[in-house]
């Protein structure tokens, strides 16, 4: 059956849909395999060429939930807007969502999703009290910080590669309604950028994100978003939107050249035009893409690239300036360009992506050649500056990039499960 | 509002079951062969509807006697709805290669359908009032070389259906079958195609219930598809190949 990643990947392996714990546990004694989710990966985490798909997406039942401690205990493949729809009516929502709800509980644990409030609640793994997972040997092991811990810090942030998630229990977060305080405050160069961060930080805005413009010569506008959950109990639904979707893959992608200046630009200023403080439902503080159906069809049918670095806070003026501007200077250009600041905290999983820093993430066509040309250059200045990249997103790096990006693979090797393997692994680990 | 539904742990039978559950005062009753998926689907229900009542109920829907037994005990209070939601989807080539397996099939999409309609159909009429609904299959409106098998026994729960209908025209008991089309199933994942979303077939389901529909087609789209495909004479059908 044909597997495809979110930017557009298509592999064909075999394919497995178990009902029951019990079938998953059968499934996975044979041979080479990888579990996968709702496949919103960008780059090949969540595919396998050779061997068989275990997909997670009918596992998708809640099992418990403890209204005193907000502890919900639920099967891998139910998604995050299942759990967000549910229960922000009863006045709880996740303590960490990515900018999407459409991935599912076990692909969120499995990347080690982080969200716009990194520096506030850390990454999706720090809410997790403790996992199911199976092993190909036919173990089921209970995991958490205290029970086989070595192997719960590995599955966090593990990309799939430590066992089949049969069973997750998560702490949600206490919230008053659906609603966001919101502020949008526009920015005009990447100095200004990093001054609000700090200053929301400090003032305890608990959510912040900016997006900017990295296709003209104005160095780095954009907009920075910050929010705190509203302490309103409005328990008022969102104004119903348009149900826009991109209904076919066009034949080019619609983000190039000639486009992506306007697109820029105008979205610069619909965001200006919005700037300022006000009530904002989750849904469209958190996911404003999830209201766009299969928006990732609009890059045609060679698809498209995410490239996400972090790099370490006290170079990150100078190595975000030196990106953008190499950027720049290649004629690719990207129309989503997000950057925010990390916190300086322990990450939960062995792997995890997040350290304390700046992070960019961008969005290419796939130009071929020449879009992995700029991605080498990008990769000297997020290396020299001692950063990395985000493995959920990619699709490209070098062995060595990744090698040297994640100083605890050594220890990680000891916790694999060795029937599992992902396009990803064969292509920077094996 | 009382609520039995057979096969309660199939998907479009979950989400069935989360709509009437969101409703005020519901009591369901999840039937099925299998006590430990009973029990997942309930807590599942359980978390997503706190005071909604549940009970579940295992039993061989395949024997006479332990249907009878069953419901006997279960109209011992009134039952307003009954969803018969059993069926598994026939691998043709393995049905035609494999006659034990076969046989397992029919079991499922015909014997056991024609037991709980007949059983189901004595107690309404005993009790008087309520809606039965059954599910049938748009595979059952024409016999096909890739899935002959399964649309046979589609067709005949449908004829099935049609007798019921007849038998209750003039009384407070409505029988209603559903015809959903290819629906995204762990039944279907191997199959390509346009797949419906269970929840929007589920939507359908309900609302025909509530609705009193003899019969319906979901997605409704399926209505017109196969009123052509019927409409293509046999002598030209039996030679095309979809």
């Amino acid at each position: 059956m044909i597997l495809k990643s979110f930017g557009g990947i298509q592999v064909n392996p075999e394919f497995e849909s178990p009902k029951n714990q019990d079938s998953v546990v059968a499934a996975i004694s044979h041979g080479r395999y990888l579990p996968i989710g709702n496949s919103r990966s960008y780059g090949d985490v969540g595919l396998i060429t050779k061997g068989t798909a275990i997909d997670s997406r009918y596992l998708n039942k809640f099992i418990d939930f403890d209204e005193e401690s907000g502890i919900l205990t639920c099967e891998p493949g139910v998604l995050l807007r299942e759990i967000q729809e549910l229960f922000v009516k009863r006045g709880w929502m996740l303590a960490v969502t990515p900018g999407t709800s459409l991935v599912t509980v076990a692909g969120a644990i499995a990347n080690d999703v982080h969200g716009k409030d990194h520096h506030f609640s850390g990454t999706f793994g720090e809410h997790v009290v403790s996992l199911k997972l199976a092993r190909s040997t036919g173990e089921v092991l209970h995991c958490s910080k205290n029970e086989n811990s070595g192997l719960f810090r590995a599955t966090i942030g593990g990309l799939g590669l430590t066992g089949f998630i049969l069973q997750v229990s998560i702490r949600l977060k206490k919230v008053a309604g659906p609603y966001f305080d919101a502020e949008i405050i526009p920015f005009s160069n990447l100095g200004e950028f990093f001054e609000i961060s700090k200053e929301s930080e400090i003032n305890n805005w608990q959510a912040t994100v900016a997006w900017f413009d990295c296709s003209t010569n104005k160095a780095g506008r954009g907009n920075f978003t910050r929010g705190n959950p509203s302490l309103q109990s409005n328990q008022k639904p969102r104004k119903s939107r348009a149900n826009i979707s991109v209904p076919f893959t066009p034949p080019i992608s619609l983000i190039n050249k000639a486009t992506l200046s306007p697109l820029n630009a105008s979205y610069f200023h619909l965001q200006k035009a919005l700037a300022g403080v006000k009530l904002m439902h989750y849904k469209d503080f958190y996911y404003p893409l999830d209201g766009i159906r299969d928006w990732n069809r609009a890059y045609g049918p060679k698809g498209f690239f995410q490239y996400q670095s972090v790099v370490p806070m006290s170079v990150s003026l100078e190595a975000t300036q030196e990106m953008l501007d190499v950027i720049r200077g290649s004629g690719e250009g990207s129309f989503l360009a997000v950057l925010k600041t990390f916190a300086d905290r322990e990450s939960a999983g062995m792997l995890s992506f997040p350290m304390h820093g700046a992070t960019l993430a961008l969005d290419f066509p796939n130009r071929g050649v020449s879009t992995l040309k700029l991605f080498e250059k990008l990769d000297r200045i997020v290396s020299d500056a001692g950063g990395h990249l985000n493995p959920s997103k990619d699709a490209r790096m070098s062995r060595e990039m990744f090698h040297n990006g994640f100083e605890n693979l050594e220890q990680f090797a000891k916790y694999r499960d060795t029937s599992i393997s992902s396009d990803f692994s064969q292509r920077v680990l094996d | 509002m009382r609520i039995v539904i057979f096969s309660a742990t199939s998907l479009i039978a979950q989400h069935c079951a989360r709509i009437w559950a969101a409703s005020e005062g519901s009591e369901l009753v999840l039937v099925g062969r299998n006590i430990e998926e009973l029990n997942s689907v309930k807590a599942d229900l359980q978390v997503r509807f706190p005071t909604v009542s549940i009970q579940n109920y295992e039993i061989n829907m395949n024997s006479p006697v332990e249907i009878q037994f069953a419901l006997n005990e279960l109209f011992a209070t009134p039952v307003d709805i009954a969803l018969l939601a059993q069926g598994s989807l026939t691998d043709q080539a393995l049905a035609s290669s494999n006659l034990a397996y076969l046989e397992g099939q029919l079991a499922v999409n015909v014997l056991s359908l024609s037991l709980c309609l007949e059983n189901f159909a004595e107690k309404f009429e005993e009790q008087g009032f309520g809606s039965l609904a059954v599910i049938g299959s748009v595979a059952g409106d024409r016999g096909r070389a890739y899935n002959y098998s399964y649309g046979a026994s589609k067709a005949f729960v449908e004829k099935y259906a049609e007798g019921l209908q007849q038998r209750f025209a003039a009384t407070r008991i409505s029988v209603t079958l559903i015809k959903p089309g290819p629906t995204a199933t762990p039944m279907t994942t191997k199959h390509l195609g346009r797949m419906a979303s269970p929840e929007r077939v589920a939507d359908d389901i309900v609302s025909a219930i509530r609705n009193k529909r003899l019969k319906i087609y979901t997605p409704r789209s399926w209505k017109f598809i196969m009123l052509i495909v019927k409409l293509i004479p046999f002598f030209i059908f039996k030679r095309l190949s979809f």
